[in-house]
């Protein structure tokens, strides 16, 4: 008992957000910070400023992309599109669309408080769309706060498991976490449980910490959230637990050491085996076995360091931002060197 | 035969003009008779709009013909400062326009407070709040901030956490920092290799560039500097019990006072806590905070009615360290304060107003 490894959630507000059901019309965003698919391919697209979650069904049809992607100089032909210098084009997000291979990317056109939000598609053949969003079917959810002049809070990341919608924030005034579960379809009165999260992985001291990026990933028949910190710690909570009254134990299994800011996160199998891979801004890429993430039993001493789960970085894939699965046995990756922004295929390594 | 017809059809390149109406739409004048039998798609590849210096992509928007005047619409607006060329190709004949929104005239914007506001602040300081005069850029902010530790004559690597998100209000006229965390927190792997960042009894410099622009692209007007010693670290819950009242009289508009005993977080104090009258319901005031965010005030819009009212205090308040209402920013787990587990969001206090 010296040294206490269990995360702590316990479901803190009953209702937080409120839904309504789909409807046809058009979206105008004030931001976009994150997407999400599930496996039908409707598209989640976190708006930030406007506190606001929409859920927009793509139509797109199996398979319509497949083969090798590589598009260079993204920023600059985005730019070209949108009118402006390669440097006010951010990409804050690239997913796939898993009913179709179609590459989608959150993008924001400008860096002033008018500064556009869009949504583009690329092609295998690298043609590069914009994802209308006129006369849509789409749902949406109301994140709090929606209207206070200074409090916003930043979604971070997104994700979906167990027919559920998981929301990360960061608020810009509150450091206390806040992870939303909201299921999906919408309903008339469905409501996001929001979960404190108490951060005990450290030994003796807990906080309520919020989760950077997730990924969810299944142990057994159990889906799991697999989050990584802030304060950089990875730790994993089963999603079927995150439901009002309950009160869950999460473990850590391991800590990322300084330095490294946790980026983004997928999860695969190869050769009958699952693996996590992780984009780090200090250590590259990692890949962790899925196997230490079933058995390892958390971190419950001081750790020395790259303690908890084995890992092995990957070497050659610099500078990567984002990354999401393409296929089986590819990946794309956002490699933003500074100078130039690269959006490529690779194998799972 | 044939051949005369071509030549009726052909365009006079004389007559062909191109411009930008309003700043806001291309327009092609003085086209062939026959461009009004041709495609959407025959239009887009006549008329294209790109950036001067990357001239191998067309901006997305949208051509329409009316009046035998080609229009092309870009899907966002122009961008003042920004060199465009439209280029219209008839009958393999280019003729190109070049042109650049002029940017609006606007004064550099300046940094005009830091939150704490304090000439010492908490060793275990999360969150720094720096205001702006006009509306900043975002994107990359990181590199225009630093953190310097004067006591010991270095800049502190890392100081921040980055998050590319930036945390930002809606008007881009404050910025919060966070320091990383990592170097907070008790026995987590980046304190125990490097300490904290901020160390008590040092001297530090937090920096902000003039390399900063607005939201036009204009550079700050000065260096923004605030220094100040680092104090003890702030590991207490925020106790509202503690606080010292100054309960105003009835029938007159002086403020109420609250003394929290040391600085609450800039941003939280000026909105969860309320005061609400006998019913429960809000009563409309100014807020107004003094002495480094630890006096709290509080001038009703209307007198103060006479008998009980109540100070509403969100249990998610808190000071600049990160403890909360009733909780420590971190919780220690082998004392455990014993409390039960509590639902409230809210906290009360009464006061009487005679």
């Amino acid at each position: 008992m010296r040294f206490l490894s269990a995360l702590m959630l316990t479901v803190a507000v009953a209702a937080c957000a409120v839904a309504a059901p789909a409807k046809k019309g058009s979206l105008e965003l004030k931001s976009v910070t994150a997407l999400a698919f599930n496996s039908e391919g409707v598209l989640f697209i976190g708006d930030s400023t406007a506190a606001k979650v929409y859920a927009v069904e793509t139509h797109e049809k199996t398979d319509a992309s497949k083969g090798a992607l590589k598009v260079e100089k993204l920023n600059e032909q985005i730019g070209g599109m949108l009118g402006v210098p390669a440097a006010q084009v951010a990409i804050a997000d690239v997913k796939v669309n898993p009913a179709s291979g179609t590459v989608y990317l959150a993008v924001r056109r400008g860096s002033g408080p008018s500064a556009a939000a869009v949504i583009l598609t690329v092609a295998r053949n690298g043609k590069i769309s914009e994802f209308g969003l006129k006369d849509v079917m789409f749902s949406v959810v109301d994140l709090p706060n929606a209207t206070d002049k200074n409090r916003a809070e930043a979604i971070t990341s997104l994700g979906f498991a167990n027919g559920k919608l998981i929301i990360a924030g960061l608020a810009n005034e509150e450091f206390a976490s806040t992870l939303r579960i909201i299921p999906f379809p919408f309903g008339d009165k469905a409501a996001a449980a929001g979960v404190k999260i108490f951060h005990g992985a450290h030994g003796k001291y807990e906080t309520q910490a919020p989760v950077r990026t997730f990924t969810t990933y299944k142990i057994g028949d159990a889906e799991h959230v697999v989050a990584a910190y802030t304060c950089t710690p990875l730790v994993k909570f089963p999603v079927g637990e995150l439901q009002s009254g309950n009160k869950v134990t999460g473990t850590t299994i391991a800590e990322l050491g300084n330095r490294n800011r946790p980026l983004d996160m997928i999860v695969y199998k190869k050769d009958g085996k699952d693996f996590v891979l992780m984009a780090n801004s200090a250590r590259g890429i990692m890949k962790i076995s899925g196997d230490s993430l079933a058995t390892n039993e958390g971190i419950t001493t001081r750790i020395a360091d790259k303690a908890g789960v084995k890992y092995e970085t990957i070497e050659g894939w610099k500078d990567v931002v984002q990354l999401d699965k393409l296929d089986d046995t590819h990946a794309v990756i956002l490699i933003d060197d500074k100078k130039t922004m690269t959006l490529t295929s690779v194998e799972l390594p | 035969m044939f051949l005369s017809l071509l030549v009726l059809l052909a365009a006079d390149p004389a007559a062909i003009t191109l411009r930008v109406a309003d700043g806001k739409v291309v327009e092609a004048t003085g086209l062939p008779e026959s461009f009004k039998h041709k495609t959407l798609d025959d239009w887009a590849a006549a008329l294209r709009v790109v950036l001067a210096d990357n001239p191998g992509t067309a901006l997305l928007g949208t051509h329409t013909l009316a009046d035998g005047t080609l229009k092309f619409e870009p899907r966002f607006p122009f961008a003042p400062g920004v060199k465009y060329r439209a280029i219209l190709t008839v009958d393999g004949r280019e003729t190109t326009h070049d042109f650049t929104l002029a940017k609006p005239k606007s004064e550099p914007g300046r940094v005009t407070a830091i939150f704490p506001s304090g000439d010492t602040i908490a060793e275990n300081t999360l969150r720094f709040y720096i205001h702006f005069s006009k509306p900043m850029a975002r994107g990359d902010i990181y590199k225009h901030i630093s953190l310097r530790n004067d006591t010991d004559k270095k800049l502190v690597d890392l100081p921040f956490l980055e998050l590319e998100e930036e945390l930002w209000t809606r008007d881009q006229m404050r910025v919060t920092l966070l320091i990383d965390p990592g170097r907070i927190k008790r026995e987590v792997k980046p304190r125990i290799d490097l300490g904290p960042t901020l160390e008590e009894g040092k001297t530090f410099t937090l920096a902000v560039a003039k390399t900063w622009t607005d939201g036009d692209g204009t550079p700050l007007a000065a260096e923004f500097r605030k220094t100040f010693k680092v104090g003890k670290s702030d590991r207490e819950a925020i106790d509202p019990d503690q606080w010292t009242l100054a309960a105003p009289k009835a029938g007159g508009r002086d403020p109420l006072k609250l003394g929290f005993g040391k600085p609450l977080d800039a941003g939280l104090v000026q909105r969860l806590i309320t005061v609400e009258d006998a019913a429960g319901k809000p009563i409309e005031g100014t807020i107004t905070l003094a002495r480094n965010e630890s006096e709290w005030s509080f001038a009703p819009v209307r007198a103060w009615p006479a008998g009980k009212l109540a100070l509403r205090i969100m249990k998610h308040l808190e000071d600049h360290s990160g403890n909360r209402v009733g909780e420590p920013f971190e919780v220690d787990l082998l004392e455990p304060v014993g409390k039960p587990v509590d639902a409230a969001t809210s906290v009360t206090r009464s006061f009487v107003v005679k």
